[in-house]
């Protein structure tokens, strides 16, 4: 059997796990940040930093942003060996992916803890 | 690939509302005020939206709800049916 290098956890199972436990990481900050949004309507900055401020949503945060991180590769991994034929067309692309996901958690990151 | 795109204007938004008061101010008035923001708002929503749900019906599936012909027909029709009223419902959100 021929390992796949370019995926995310080097195995299908792993992967399809993976985007599975990611999915609901991300339901559910998702649903999270859209209550919370729709609950505060007047929302104004003090209440929205004192949100981020709080140790647990930066934790909930990150564990999203990786979350992101893992479920994008899998996704975008699955859509670029279904449809770039051309080994050095796909491998080109999942390298500029996997870069583009480093700066997202790299950026989120600072956002969380930067200010 | 949207959504993945999406993202920089996600973080952007996230990161400019948490840098200070006018930064939060920049933030809820371009989504107040400017279409194009409120295009770019509802259009990461929908696409939200659909991914949300269309992932439900994957996570039924892998727990081997209506894993039928006729099951995976009407998953399909409520997939499509209820994407469509959450981004109606985001369209009258944004405005």
């Amino acid at each position: 059997m021929v390992t796949n290098i370019t995926s995310f956890g080097r195995s299908g199972l792993s992967d399809w796990l993976m985007q599975r436990v990611s999915a609901v990481i991300l339901a559910l900050y998702t649903v999270f940040v859209v209550a919370y949004l729709l609950f505060n309507p007047n929302l104004d900055y003090y209440a929205w930093s004192g949100l981020f401020e709080q140790t647990w949503m930066r934790i909930f945060s990150l564990l999203a942003f990786v979350s992101i991180a893992a479920h994008a590769w899998i996704g975008l991994w699955t859509v670029t060996t279904d449809y770039l034929k051309s080994t050095r067309l796909r491998v080109g692309a999942q390298t500029l992916i996997i870069l583009a996901i480093f700066v997202y958690l790299v950026w989120g990151i600072q956002i969380l803890w930067g200010a | 690939m949207i959504l993945f795109v999406g993202l920089i204007f996600a973080f952007w938004a996230l990161g400019k509302s948490l840098s200070s008061p006018a930064g939060f101010d920049a933030v809820s008035s371009a989504l107040a005020n400017n279409f194009f923001a409120k295009l770019v708002a509802w259009g990461l929503l929908s696409a939200l939206a659909f991914h949300f749900v269309a992932g439900i019906k994957h996570l039924l599936m892998d727990a081997n709800i209506g894993v039928t012909l006729e099951g995976g027909v009407k998953k399909a029709q409520a997939t499509v049916v209820v994407s469509a009223v959450l981004i109606i419902l985001a369209g009258v959100w944004v405005w």
